[in-house]
């Protein structure tokens, strides 16, 4: 077993646990879901199980044009429908998703990282506005994630540029799902 | 002159209009009266347009899907294997209920597909009455084909039956078909889906299968004791194809220009076509529609009735000598082509809406 197939192992068990969490409202737990599905697709592939490389492209490329502005629309405003309703969040999500494979069909590679990117600048501005400390590490955690991986950062043979991107982005869901689950309780 | 060649989907549209001319002899056989004349013209003139713009159109379903297959598809399948096909057909029909309810629950996309209802009639003229605007988002939701590596082909054609199937339950000379009902969609079950009767809306979304309604709790059967209305809640009034694919696309725009904030803006679109900014999101009960808000001429004189014909026939003419010869043409001359059927349609049907009015008989 490799080491990608550990980190993404830990990142499934964090976007499960967050997509499955009924205390966290449904935009947030479709883009848990997407990120989900992609880290699920990269276990059986890297632990060898049942490698579905194009498949698990196709959902990481799902998670980075949709589930990323997903999660940033739903930091951003929180009361709206988009944030609250399964029916807008999951629109939003397949408007998103067809976005990302148009550009991805005219070959404008750049799409995915600018869209991630974009998304997790726009919550760590936010959560510097705010004050908001969870968001802030969170958010600085998820532009760890994006940032590492597109530079292909890797340390020593230990760790390749996919582990910083899955390690990274299970410790900002995470932060992100805690956060968003206590703002629902306080609403509650 | 360009090479004229003949290729199925040419032959489609005869054999459609044809089909069209025997339900009506076998009604007028039968005592029964289920066709009315502007309106079924009108249909059949939707339909020979949206082919106009869906021949190029399609085209973009049809690269975006080869283009997915081709990046992601991750599956080898045998196209001389049965199950393959059998399986596709089973996947597509799943997701076109997708399609087919998104169409009438997400108001930007109830803005196309609002075509397809837009007339007062129920019969095989309708499954004609197609929408021109349609393409643009129904391909996201066959994605899935693709991502598990479904080949193009497979894909055009389990798309063609599912499509050719639906022809046929738009009538209403067939009855209820016994255990039939229970697995396929009908003519019965498809008119629910057709009425505007209250218990009617937003019901029977299926293509060929109607257990993917009884499975998400969207299926509704035909009840004896309250014969169905057929058509919009708001009349379209209206014999123009271009009007019946813009009308709701004008008053969407309209309604959002009208809206105070953003948030409602983007209501006006992504929810659904009862949405209104007051809270309000049920649908207007049919008891509340006004009944006489029909201002066409119910009887339809001579003059009428030829430049009709006249018009759809050289219609239906032009269409089949441009899909035999558009393979030959450019992709800006093709466009240019729908762009000018577009532009002739608008006229003619501008000049037969107002030719049909009351208010220009008296």
């Amino acid at each position: 077993m490799n080491s990608l197939a550990i980190t993404d192992s830990l990142l499934l068990i964090v976007t499960f646990l967050i997509a499955y969490g009924a205390k966290h409202p449904p935009s947030i737990r479709i883009a848990a879901g997407l990120f989900a599905a992609a880290a699920f697709l990269g276990v059986l592939r890297f632990t060898g199980i049942l490698p579905l490389p194009t498949m698990h492209s196709f959902f990481s490329g799902l998670g980075a044009t949709s589930a990323y502005p997903l999660l940033t629309a739903t930091f951003l405003f929180p009361s709206s429908v988009l944030a609250n309703q399964w029916r807008f969040s999951s629109i939003f999500a397949v408007i998103a998703g067809a976005l990302g494979l148009v550009a991805s069909a005219l070959e404008v590679g750049i799409w995915a990282n600018a869209v991630a990117l974009t998304s997790v600048a726009a919550l760590f501005l936010r959560s510097i506005l705010f004050r908001d400390l969870l968001v802030l590490i969170g958010s600085m955690s998820l532009l760890a994630a994006v940032v590492l991986f597109a530079l292909n950062v890797s340390f020593a043979s230990l760790l390749k540029p996919g582990d910083f991107l899955h390690l990274f982005m299970a410790v900002g869901l995470a932060i992100l799902g805690v956060k968003s689950r206590a703002r629902e309780s306080q609403a509650a | 002159m360009p090479e004229f060649v003949l290729s199925p989907n040419i032959l489609v549209v005869p054999i459609l209009i044809s089909l069209v001319i025997v339900e009506l002899i076998i009604s007028k056989a039968m005592g029964r009266s289920v066709y009315n004349f502007q309106d079924s013209v009108t249909s059949i003139n939707i339909g020979i347009m949206s082919q106009f713009v869906n021949a190029t159109g399609a085209v973009i379903s049809a690269f975006m899907y080869a283009v997915v297959e081709m990046k992601y598809g991750t599956f080898e399948w045998d196209m001389a294997n049965p199950l393959t096909w059998i399986f596709a057909l089973l996947l597509y029909d799943f997701l076109y209920y997708w399609v087919h309810r998104t169409g009438h629950e997400v108001n930007m996309f109830w803005a196309s597909h609002i075509t397809h209802h837009s007339s007062d009639e129920f019969n095989l003229s309708t499954a004609l009455r197609q929408a021109s605007t349609g393409f643009y988002f129904k391909w996201i939701f066959y994605m899935p084909l693709a991502v598990l590596g479904i080949p193009v082909q497979v894909f055009v054609v389990v798309g063609l039956i599912d499509l050719l199937y639906q022809v046929w339950v738009h009538t209403r000379l067939v009855g209820r078909l016994g255990w039939i009902e229970y697995v396929l969609v009908t003519p019965s079950n498809h008119r629910v889906h057709h009425g505007k009767n209250d218990y009617c809306i937003d019901k029977n979304y299926g293509g060929i299968f109607c257990v993917w309604d009884r499975m998400f709790g969207t299926y509704a059967d035909e009840r004896a004791d309250e014969p169905i209305v057929y058509g919009l809640k708001k009349k379209l009034n209206s014999w123009n194809p271009v009007w019946s694919n813009l009308h709701y696309w004008v008053s969407m725009f309209k309604k959002a220009g009208q809206q105070a904030n953003w948030g409602d803006k983007l209501m006006c679109f992504f929810a659904p076509p009862a949405w209104s900014p007051d809270g309000k999101s049920a649908p207007t009960p049919l008891a509340e529609i006004p009944a006489t808000d029909d201002v066409f001429v119910e009887k339809t004189p001579l003059p009428v009735k030829v430049s009709g014909l006249a018009m759809t026939v050289l219609s239906a003419a032009v269409l089949v000598f441009y899909l035999g010869t558009k393979q030959q043409l450019s992709g800006p001359v093709q466009i240019l082509c729908a762009a000018s059927a577009v532009c002739a349609f608008a006229l003619l049907g501008f000049f037969w809406t107002q030719g049909n009015k009351k208010e220009l008989e008296r």
